[in-house]
């Protein structure tokens, strides 16, 4: 027990926090998703989830892909392998020590 | 929304969010629409059959199903078309991933289904029940509800399924002929899809022009 809550320590920072959890925890469940989908289902303004987004794509845990559907501008998000293997070990950490 | 996503059930992460993700995904009530509109033209092509009783409808009974054939064929692109035209600058755009268990779900749903079926009509022998074959109109609803629910998992759609359900028990208790029975479920179940569609694509429409004031 007690090395399960020193290993919260050790835990992801990057998606510890709440606003980009709640990204990656949505990517997770989709395969693809565009930056207006994610404002409206986080809640998040435009530009806190756009700064999310960056920093979650610098880290590499999110792929952005910027296209058109038509004549619209669309941002597609996409969670990357890595992405989804730090928020797979970020709830094993969180499970063990709550 | 938030209030589907409260339940305990739902403490996974994963099902929460892919539970947010059906939600977006049937929020604007094109599905039920589309899905209520082949119900109106599906009744409106058993009122022949009980106007001019007596006269072969299978002419009718073809153009039915080429129809319906035409119909399943098309919704999907026409959905798609439509979000894409119309809503997706605001909406936003979402590619779901199948479900894990979405194979399992489906099968346990259509188990279901075929037993409580398959009960009513055992029911229906041992009883005796007037008219066997009014009671389709029931089973119908049952299919109808369990459909909506494989698919949108929403109260909406159980309170669709339960109205088809619920207008097939009682149709099979009035004195009208089967061709009367089978055109008025329709319509109401069609009536009962566009009106719960067109609410919720009302909503929809209300809410952005909310967000953009």
């Amino acid at each position: 027990m007690s090395d399960a809550i020193q290993n919260l320590a050790g835990i992801d920072r990057i998606i510890h926090e709440p606003a980009r959890l709640m990204i990656v925890a949505l990517l997770n469940a989709v395969e693809e998703a565009d930056f207006q989908y994610l404002h409206q289902t986080t809640g998040l303004t435009k530009g806190n989830l756009s700064v999310h987004l960056s920093k979650l794509e610098e880290v590499g845990y999110v792929e952005i892909q910027k296209t058109f559907r038509g004549k619209y501008p669309l941002t597609i998000c996409r969670l990357t392998k890595r992405g989804a293997e730090v928020l797979k070990e970020y709830r094993k950490t969180m499970k063990a020590a709550l | 929304m938030q209030e589907h996503l409260s339940s305990p059930s739902l403490a996974n992460p994963d099902t929460l969010a892919h539970r947010m993700v059906q939600c977006a995904h049937n929020r604007d009530g094109l599905p039920e629409l589309i899905a209520g509109v082949i119900f109106v033209i599906a009744s409106g092509m058993c009122w022949p059959d009980v106007l001019f009783r007596g006269r072969p409808q299978q002419v009718l009974g073809l153009l039915f199903t080429a129809l319906v054939c035409v119909m399943c064929a098309i919704t999907n692109w026409l959905i798609k078309s439509i979000r894409q035209r119309y809503l997706l600058p605001w909406v936003g755009y979402v590619r779901l991933r199948p479900h894990p268990k979405s194979t399992k779900i489906k099968v346990f749903a259509l188990v279901q289904a075929l037993v409580v079926a398959g009960a009513m009509v055992a029911l229906i022998r041992y009883l005796e029940l007037r008219d066997l074959k009014l009671w389709l109109l029931p089973i119908n609803g049952i299919f109808i509800g369990v459909f909506q629910f494989v698919v949108g998992r929403l109260p909406r759609f159980w309170i669709t399924g339960s109205l088809a359900l619920c207008a097939g028990i009682f149709l099979v208790f009035t004195n009208w002929s089967f061709e009367l029975c089978l055109a008025t479920f329709y319509l109401f179940v069609g009536m009962v899809e566009i009106s719960a569609g067109g609410i919720t694509l009302a909503r929809l429409l209300r809410q952005r022009t909310e967000i953009e004031a």
